[in-house]
């Protein structure tokens, strides 16, 4: 795929003529086409940092070494301003604590890291299984199904109202406000969901107030900060990024992982035989298969990748570049389940380093075994239709029809 | 240098041989030590780090601060002996001293 060079229109003075590319993250790469595949043309033929004037103007990092140094450098790089590409207006809060700079950020994160935690995660991890059984069991006896719609956009989902104690029968309805505000092409749209999906946790953390429990919500919006409660506008922000950060990324990193081994029979019987094996495999999928891109806000002039950036840019931060970058890693395209990556970027680096990661390596991994205990044979049902793709926020499959025998 | 020995909870033994002033958890991963993740590299946002020191070290050295002992609850198998491996410098009191490893970090 070749990006096309554009004229200097709407671009800024500083901006020299050679680095502007007509990059837009959300139509970059069309729904019959795998993402991965796309971007990894882009991240192995292009400059390291490129403009694109989309949105109002950001820079692309395209570079895993580039990548590596940016994300952990939260004084150049402030999530402060906000962190979508293009931002929110300023009435949608910001989202907790994603949106917010050290030291601030730092506390809001506290109640999260201790839920989280090796400890937090026994329990969720439980919970996970259960629901991750029910599910396969319902599906199995179809002999296929669509894997998005019938199982990945629902699990993580059932396991979130479980953490926060909110109602089951919610599903179906954040499903699709989480979908549409994170997906649409239309920003309007995109922000209409934002709001209601505001609406719906505002009124949620009302009523949570006043009778408190031992849930995750619970523990969010009564915590002290510098001795103080926290805003409304905070705890909301807050429920949202917890909402929002652990679907569609677990969901989106499942799908990759059942298209993965639907495309891979070698691996499948190996993980059948050796399921001991599976946390290896799940790495190689979060490294090879990322999916999250955020961005900042460059908070003074300075010299970045042989560029000049000015204060006030902004920089997206694709981390599904790090994985494919061949400069970075041997065959990058390949899975390889002895290669035991310690060090890819799928849950970002440094101090918003993602702390829902243990969770989510848990919930992979149940999902992987109780899918194979049950679906040890399966492919891509080109029959209906084959899987279509979505770029975005979070890059991913939109959908993903399975079948086997049943 | 200070000499340090991991000892992984099946009883492996690890020497490594450290600049004053890196941290236990740098210590283990940079010598391919197995049982010590630090998934959060270093910004005690996760207790995969957790390690147990001896009385004898512990008497020598700093208590857990705070932030430290707050995220030490989301360990597991915490007892009296518990520390974060990010949040301790290897300096002279460690010399020779031996780190445990959790069963849970592998
Ligand atoms: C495979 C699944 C997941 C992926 C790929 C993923 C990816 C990421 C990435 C790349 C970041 C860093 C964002 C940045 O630097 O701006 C992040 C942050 C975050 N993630 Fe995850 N995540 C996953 C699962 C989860 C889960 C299960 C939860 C919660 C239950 C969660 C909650 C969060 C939160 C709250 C943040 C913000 C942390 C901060 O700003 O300090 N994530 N995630
Ligand atoms: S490495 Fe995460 S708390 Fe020490």
């Amino acid at each position: 795929m070749e990006i096309q060079v554009v004229s200097k229109n709407n671009v800024p003075e500083h901006v020299p003529d050679d680095l502007v590319r007509d990059f837009n993250h959300f139509t970059f790469s069309p729904e019959d086409e795998d993402a991965h595949l796309n971007w990894a043309r882009v991240v192995n033929n292009d400059i390291p940092l490129f403009f694109t004037p989309h949105f109002g103007g950001y820079w692309v990092i395209n570079d895993a070494r580039l990548l590596e140094d940016a994300f952990p450098d939260w004084e150049l790089f402030s999530s402060a301003h906000k962190i979508g590409v293009p931002p929110t207006p300023d009435d949608v809060p910001h989202l907790l604590p994603i949106e917010a700079d050290d030291p601030y950020h730092k506390q809001l994160r506290r109640p999260l890291n201790l839920a989280l935690s090796p400890k937090g995660v026994i329990a969720l991890a439980a919970s996970a299984k259960e629901l991750v059984a029910q599910l396969v069991d319902e599906i199995v006896v179809q002999g296929h199904c669509e894997f998005v719609h019938d199982f990945s956009l629902k699990m993580p989902m059932d396991l979130f109202l479980r953490m926060v104690n909110l109602p089951a029968e919610d599903r179906e309805t954040l499903i699709a406000l989480a979908n549409t505000g994170l997906k649409a092409h239309d920003e309007a749209a995109r922000l209409d969901a934002m709001r209601s999906m505001n609406a719906y946790l505002h009124q949620k953390v009302v009523e949570r107030l006043e009778s408190p429990g031992d849930d995750l919500m619970s523990a969010i919006i009564t915590m002290d900060i510098d001795g103080r409660k926290l805003t409304i506008g905070e705890q909301v922000g807050y429920m949202t990024t917890a909402l929002f950060g652990g679907l569609d990324t677990v969901g989106g990193m499942m799908a990759m992982t059942a298209r993965h081994l639907a495309r891979n029979p070698d691996h499948r019987k190996l993980l059948v035989a050796h399921p001991e094996k599976i946390p290896d495999m799940i790495e190689e999928v979060l490294r090879r298969y990322a999916i999250s891109t955020v961005s900042r806000f460059v908070t003074r002039d300075v010299e970045f990748g042989g560029v000049q950036l000015k204060q006030g840019d902004r920089i997206m931060l694709p981390t599904p570049i790090h994985g494919i970058d061949e400069s970075r890693w041997d065959n990058a395209l390949e899975v390889q389940l002895d290669r035991k990556p310690t060090d890819h970027m799928a849950f970002g680096k440094g101090t918003h380093r993602c702390p829902g990661a243990i969770l989510a390596r848990a919930e992979l991994r149940i999902f992987v075994e109780e899918w194979l205990k049950r679906i040890p044979d399966f492919a891509i049902d080109e029959s209906r239709g084959g899987e279509k793709w979505e770029t975005g926020t979070v890059l991913g499959l939109k959908s993903l029809p399975l079948h086997w025998q049943a | 240098m200070v000499r340090m020995v991991f000892v992984s909870h099946d009883n492996n033994e690890y020497p490594v041989e450290v600049a004053e002033g890196t941290t236990l958890l740098r210590a283990a991963l940079d010598n391919g030590v197995p049982g010590m993740t630090g998934e959060c590299g270093g910004e005690l946002a996760c207790a995969t780090c957790h390690c147990y020191l001896d009385e004898g070290v512990r008497a020598k050295i700093d208590e857990p601060g705070d932030d430290e002992a707050e995220m030490l609850e989301g360990a597991i198998d915490v007892t009296a002996d518990s520390r974060l491996g990010c949040q301790l410098r290897a300096t002279a009191s460690f010399d020779g001293v031996r780190i445990r490893l959790p069963a849970s970090q592998t």
